[in-house]
């Protein structure tokens, strides 16, 4: 079997241009052709964000109001014209990942496997996720998707992205941040009371990259609040804010998301009440958490939720 | 065992999340509806007493019954957001008019009262006491949704002035073990309050109005009847305007917003190709006021939002009529195809914190009248993650009179229906297309007028 080397490269174009499948025949492209015999993956991978990458409610409604065409090079890989027409709702396809030129691409050739398997030792590893998890906002030096470098330089850069994201049952499922499962992994939250308030500590404890990474629309909300008053919620963001630099391109303002490692206190003062206190920690996928118009899909996350007595909370140490 | 572990962490995760246990919360009433109100032109801004003022707080605001008598009969409904496994209501009430104890007593205020749970139906008798300050009833939720609380008045303590019964304040507090959402919960009363402070603004603006030329508005419009429009599959803004325009067209609309129509669809068509650059020069101190039930798109709600009401003309620049505002010739300052649908993020006066605006005539007859314009306005905007360039745009046809009758936006389409009423020219009704539904609109004074 070949060996081939230098996947990263070879295989993606780091979001800035389409795939392009080669000599592949077309009724190859298409996830109904490995159906047949990769049931279980198959499975896995048709409700997973990759495979709901162009289909998604939140994707369509943001490529709707901007068609910026280099949505399309992560989210219907092969593009939207041509013979990839017909498999651009299949989003990141077995095919995006596994087949170039009519040849199959992948980390091991399993024994009794059909297909002339082009192994790739570092298929699967960061520099593979790079494809699209890692590149620029266009015509600029500032990353839109810095996952992979956030990772790079996290104290969990050893860990590759499939130890905790092809997990060790479900590898074509490749959980993320619309998973509760990865939530309780990645993230710590405690809360205490001291004589002001309550505190309340975020811990990246598990994610080998920011939390919040990926899109920049993604951020995390916490609020503290007391249910008779709800208009007096106190909230903290957590996420990226960038502002022009002047020459038409992006710069960062901000980056509150928490690296690797790292436990965020957040105060939230409250006065003495016998009315309970209620925290929520929340992932939000979109800009607007409250879409006027229906996104038909979960806009935000509950990642964290409880409510208790001011005296019911543990004292900070 | 590590997939033992995950799965308990799993079931905390959503424990913590979805089942907490039943909590009292509020729910701010963000609409309401009555069997009447009443209106007083004393300010020359009808309907002064809604029955949205209960949910703003203020105890001096209230709703007030607008029929003969001290109240009897009449019912107020008040909506709040769904509320799935709610187990109790309570509603604190400010009875009366708790202005002040003058307005207490000369206003009739509740006595007997029956409340009934939305959409269960389930109805509960209830006394209020004859006195100021918040008064509290307490419910059963039978098993089910709540979305809204109706209160209505079975007899009265009558009033020493006015036959009017008066509610200043209504607050509803329901148990549930569905997650709070307090963020919604604060931009309900946000926008609450806003309302409130257009309809201040407005009534300043009516009332100095009625000393020298009246406005073209009525006080306030509501939608009569809607219709569900069929999703289109454009790819560029003209063919939505194009695709709304076609929506929005019917037999009964008036002929002059029918061949206003007519008319912008051809100009669509033709992309607005013979369309030429001019400078606007509007009075800033004939800003039309905020009325209710409509929406004055403004770079900003439409970069970050959308008017899902009848539109008004851009940021409430007076170009209802066209001798409103002056047209100046100038050279294109900027491509028009760089700014409608294209790269206008690119345009420098873009990239600034005060609006930029560009505007394009459509010219008729050996006169050149003025048919139609297009408004283009930018600026930078404030979002979730940072500033970015915004952009709204607008379309306006006009008739021989110079009365609008056609207004096309991003994200909806309008028709005026104009009537003369005693020597002016008002709006008083049309149509509109928004978010897959087409609209009727009319002015409340007609429907009062209808009565």
């Amino acid at each position: 079997m070949p060996l081939g080397t230098s996947l990263a490269l070879q295989l993606f174009t780091a979001g800035a241009a389409l795939l392009d499948p080669g000599r592949t025949p077309p009724e190859l492209l298409s996830a109904r052709a490995c159906a047949g015999c990769h049931v279980e993956a198959h499975a896995e991978w048709q409700t997973s964000r990759h495979g709901l990458a162009w289909t998604n409610r939140i994707f369509q409604r943001e490529y709707r109001e901007r068609e910026n065409p280099w949505c399309v090079t992560c989210h219907a890989p092969f593009g939207l014209t041509g013979a990839a027409a017909s498999v651009a709702s299949e989003g990141v396809s077995c095919a995006v990942c596994h087949v170039r030129d009519g040849q199959i691409h992948a980390r091991s050739h399993r024994e009794k496997s059909p297909h002339t398997t082009v192994v790739h030792d570092d298929f699967g590893d960061p520099s593979f996720c790079a494809g699209c998890h890692q590149f620029n906002f266009p015509e600029s030096q500032l990353a839109m998707q810095n996952t992979v470098a956030e990772h790079a330089a996290g104290e969990r850069a050893e860990i590759p992205c499939r130890t905790c994201h092809a997990g060790t049952t479900a590898h074509h499922a490749y959980p993320g941040g619309h998973e509760p499962a990865m939530w309780t992994r990645a993230l710590g939250v405690t809360v205490c009371r001291e004589p002001k308030g309550l505190v309340v500590r975020i811990e990246n404890k598990g994610a080998g990259h920011r939390i919040p990474t990926g899109d920049v629309h993604r951020h995390l909300v916490l609020r503290a609040w007391r249910p008779s008053t709800p208009e007096a919620v106190q909230e903290t963001v957590l996420g990226r804010r960038y502002a022009l630099d002047g020459e038409g391109a992006k710069k960062l303002l901000s980056d509150t998301s928490l690296v690797p490692g790292e436990t965020r206190a957040i105060h939230a003062p409250f006065s003495h009440d016998p009315e309970p206190i209620a925290v929520e920690l929340r992932y939000v996928f979109v800009t607007d958490e409250f879409p006027k118009r229906e996104l038909g899909e979960p806009a935000f996350l509950s990642v964290y939720s409880a409510r208790a007595d001011e005296k019911h909370w543990p004292r900070c140490r | 065992m590590l997939r033992t572990l995950l799965a308990s962490l799993l079931l905390v995760a959503v424990h913590t999340a979805a089942s907490a246990a039943p909590t009292e919360r509020r729910l701010h009433i963000g609409q309401a509806e009555a069997s009447s109100y009443d209106k007083n032109d004393w300010n020359h801004f009808e309907e002064n007493y809604l029955p949205l003022y209960v949910a703003d707080d203020d105890p001096k605001t209230a709703w007030t019954e607008g029929v003969p008598g001290d109240g009897p009969g009449e019912w107020i409904r008040m909506h709040v957001s769904p509320m799935k496994g709610a187990t109790k209501v309570r509603l604190k009430i400010r009875n009366g008019y708790q202005k002040s104890d003058k307005l207490f007593v000369a206003n009739a205020r509740a006595h007997k009262i029956e409340i009934k749970l939305l959409p269960s139906g389930k109805t509960v008798p209830a006394d209020l006491a004859d006195k100021q300050g918040w008064q509290e009833v307490t419910l059963d939720q039978p098993s089910g949704e709540l979305n809204g609380v109706e209160m209505k008045v079975v007899s009265s303590f009558p009033g020493k002035k006015y036959a009017d019964l008066c509610i200043s304040d209504v607050q509803l507090f329901v148990t549930a073990d569905s997650p709070d959402n307090p963020a919604y919960e604060k931009s309900v009363l946000e926008r609450v309050k806003k309302w409130k402070g257009e309809r201040v603004a407005a009534a300043a603006a009516f009332k100095a109005a009625a000393a020298g030329k009246p406005l073209p508005l009525a006080p306030g419009y509501s939608n009569k009847d809607e219709t569900k429009v069929p999703m289109n599959d454009c790819k560029d803004e003209f063919c939505e305007v194009a695709a709304e325009l076609a929506a929005l067209d019917a037999p009964s609309l008036s002929a002059p917003e029918r061949e206003a129509i007519a008319y912008l669809a051809g100009a669509v068509k033709g992309k607005l190709a013979d369309w030429q650059p001019v400078q606007l020069v509007t009075d800033a101190s004939k800003k039309l006021p905020q009325v209710d039930g409509t929406c004055a798109p403004s770079v900003e709600l439409c970069s970050l939002d959308f008017c899902s009401e009848p539109p008004l003309p851009i940021d409430h620049l007076p170009l209802l009529r066209r001798d409103d505002f002056r047209l100046l010739d100038r050279k294109e300052a900027e491509p028009r195809d760089t700014l409608i649908g294209g790269k206008f993020e690119r345009v420098k006066a873009c990239r600034n914190e005060s609006t930029s605006t560009f505007a394009w005539a459509a010219r008729i007859g050996a006169e050149k009248q003025l048919r139609a314009l297009l408004v283009f306005r930018c600026s930078m905007v404030e979002g979730r993650e940072g500033s970015f360039p915004g952009r709204t745009w607008q379309i306006l046809v006009y008739d021989e009179a110079g009365r609008v009758r056609v207004l096309a936006n991003r994200n909806s389409t309008a028709s005026y229906r104009w009537e003369a009423q005693g020597g002016n020219d008002k709006i008083v009704g049309g149509a509109y297309v928004v978010n897959q539904v087409r609209e009727i609109f009319v002015a409340n004074t007609e429907v009062a007028q209808a009565k």
